[in-house]
């Protein structure tokens, strides 16, 4: 039986008349560094609420460190790090006062160390005001903050949101020396791709409040594909070929997007049309999520590890 | 060791692939030897940065794919080289210390062609001096 | 301790409004204590007295008693200003979320907002009344304990405008329909008890009774409430 940190139950909320998470099933398992992706509004914020019982489900239940999100106890909250939307900080304290603040929370767990190293690391002096700081730097203090009393479960809502280029690969390099520390789970939701390619092993697709996708990186990358086939003259008006995503089409080629489809039914597809060549093409992350949440047909992938 | 890997994130090569194709590139060209020590897991994925996981993927491949061989509690090494456990750290050491001699060699002034006849030169008379004990 | 560290943020955050409170009415009563004092109404006062001539005037023309009219305007609004930043501000500034995920209970989160307002309230009103109160003791005429009760209520209010304001910012409801219901309640409570004219004794029930209501409503909600 895999170790689940986070489990949800047909998950449904209404954002009063809108639609924002339909019944989602989400099970993310102990190590995992799950990068939870989708367009802006999908769903994936209001997902991450409903996980940390800030918000309450109109139906479905969800369950963080096996307790139920809407009665977590304080000592399970201890073990749940949470950067929140934004970073949004107390403006009028400084560093070090909000690490007194803080740090009255976890008496035991904290890391002066970590902590301190990790201000060094992005340049931050403790004499500082939050409403002198960056975005950047604001959201640097917030992981720093989240991360010092070493938590087991980290959830970060978009935390790389408005951060330019350079503070966001030194964020993702943080990101990188706490994953190298064992057992820690890691739900990160984003919409940059490029930070998810690197960061994430295992991935959630969110397309307007649905979970279209949540398998492994790997997976997802090597399911969604590109094939050209080439004809001399005679493309096929209606192309039917399972697992579908989208098509383009020229006077002599044929250009599909396709989901976990297997050569067979390709080469299937590439007789029964006559085509004279069949080329797969690789696609870059950023064209396989539009393509895989903008398809007509909605998809899913899914893979469930069963042990 | 002079491994230089860069990564890019948005293109169509996996990054996994990235790597296997960087390191299998950079033993094909000569750039890294049988014998080279390469960054470990954690320390590659902190340079470059990447998931471990990505990294120990990749590095997975190399092995089966015998261009890399681990050896445990002494690193990741290029395959090529049937040498001896305990003798790999002393390779590795003259691995190093030839590449600074050459580096002095250039400085003084020796061209390529130079070094490689100054080098096969001691190298002859020392299988001479072995032959003859 | 984590309960302290609460507290102590919230006091931080409310000084600048606690401080202001203060001295306004420290000012304000100062200043009138000196204007009176040798005023036509002062005399007026001190001859009724001295002459015996004891009449509901007496109370009305009290120098002091206008004293709470200072600590009325004042207390209210602190009310409203104090449940308005501990609240609503929160919304503005998008710090709910971090202030809410901490290692205790909700409830312990929400008494540290009450708790510092109340000791804001003693500190920024009851002191300064107390003071003023002590003062009139100066003049020779005697500051009837009535009218230092009238100040207590009027502090009272305030803690009814506090908890009104909290439980309106914090429901969920739409603010065209419901959202402000309680705090109408709560005014229409008030006004309904000057317009009958009370004695004291049931005057202080009904705010109690109602700040006690107020104070479950608001532990209710908070516990319920979402916070986007």
């Amino acid at each position: 039986m895999p170790d689940y940190v986070i489990e949800t139950n047909d998950l449904t909320y209404f954002h009063g008349n809108q639609l924002a998470v339909d019944h989602l099933n989400l099970n993310i398992e102990r190590g995992r560094i799950y990068g939870f992706l989708g367009r802006n509004g999908a769903g994936k914020s209001t997902t991450i609420k409903l996980l940390l019982g800030l918000l309450r489900p109109t139906a479905g239940s969800s369950r963080v460190l096996g307790c139920d999100s809407q009665s977590l106890t304080p000592e399970i909250r201890g073990r749940i790090g949470y950067v929140t939307e934004g970073h949004m900080l107390y403006r009028w304290m400084r560093i070090s006062q909000l690490e007194t603040f803080q740090k009255a929370f976890f008496p035991k767990q904290w890391d002066q160390k970590l902590f301190d190293d990790m201000l060094d690391y992005f340049e931050l002096s403790k004499k500082k005001k939050i409403r002198q700081l960056s975005n950047g730097q604001r959201a640097q203090v917030s992981l720093a903050l989240t991360v010092a009393p070493n938590p087991e479960l980290l959830i970060m809502d978009d935390p790389t949101l408005g951060l330019d280029v350079a503070i966001r690969r030194q964020f993702l390099e943080g990101m990188i020396q706490l994953i190298q520390a064992q057992g820690r789970t890691i739900l990160f939701s984003s919409h940059i791709l490029s930070d998810i390619e690197r960061v994430a092993d295992t991935i959630g697709v969110m397309d307007k409040s649905v979970l279209r996708a949540d398998c492994s990186l790997v997976e997802f990358r090597e399911s969604i594909k590109k094939c050209r086939f080439h004809y001399k003259d005679n493309l096929p008006q209606h192309v039917d070929i399972e697992g579908l995503l989208h098509i383009r089409r020229n006077e002599t080629e044929l250009e599909c997007t396709l989901v976990k489809t297997s050569e067979e039914k390709i080469v299937e597809f590439a007789n029964q049309t006559n085509a004279l060549e069949y080329k797969f093409l690789d696609l870059n992350m950023e064209d396989q999520f539009i393509e895989f949440t903008q398809s007509a047909t909605k998809e899913r992938l899914f893979h469930w590890e069963v042990n | 060791m002079n491994l230089w890997i860069s990564i890019n994130s948005g293109i169509p090569k996996p990054i996994y692939q990235q790597i296997v194709d960087q390191i299998s590139q950079a033993v094909a060209i000569g750039e890294l030897s049988p014998g080279d020590k390469i960054p470990s897991v954690r320390r590659l994925a902190s340079d470059i940065t990447v998931n471990p996981n990505t990294v120990a993927r990749a590095y997975t491949i190399l092995e089966q794919k015998g261009i890399i061989s681990t050896r445990k509690g002494s690193g990741t090494y290029i395959s090529g080289l049937s040498i001896e456990n305990s003798d790999i750290t002393e390779v590795n050491h003259l691995s190093e210390r030839l590449e600074t001699w050459i580096q002095q060699a250039k400085t003084t002034g020796l061209s390529n062609d130079q070094i490689e006849t100054l080098f096969k030169a001691k190298l002859q008379r020392s299988k001479r001096n072995k032959g003859d004990q | 301790m984590p309960f302290a560290m609460l507290v102590k943020k919230e006091l931080r955050e409310a000084l600048p409004w606690a401080t202001l409170a203060f001295f306004v009415i420290i000012i304000l009563g100062l200043l009138q204590h000196l204007v009176m004092i040798d005023s036509d109404w002062y005399w007026e006062l001190r001859y009724r007295y001295e002459n015996n001539i004891r009449d509901s005037d007496l109370f009305k023309y009290n120098q002091f008693a206008t004293t709470t009219l200072i600590i009325a305007i004042t207390a209210i609004p602190l009310g409203l200003i104090l449940g308005f930043c501990q609240f609503w501000l929160p919304y503005i500034n998008g710090t709910w979320a971090f202030t809410l995920h901490r290692s205790v209970q909700r409830e312990a989160i929400l008494w540290s907002k009450i708790i510092s307002s109340l000791i804001i309230f003693a500190i920024s009103c009851l002191c300064p009344w107390l003071f003023l109160y002590y003062l009139s003791l100066n003049i020779p005429l005697p500051p009837l304990f009535l009218i230092f009760l009238s100040g207590v209520e009027f502090i009272l209010l305030g803690i009814i405008a506090y908890f009104s304001i909290a439980i309106c910012v914090t429901n969920n409801f739409k603010w065209y329909t419901t959202k402000f219901f309680v705090l109408l309640f709560s005014i229409i409570i008030i006004l309904t008890c000057y317009s009958y004219n009370l004695q004291h004794d049931t005057f202080l029930v009904i705010i109690i009774s109602l700040i006690l209501f107020l104070t479950f409503k608001l532990m209710y909600q908070f516990k319920i409430c979402e916070f986007k």
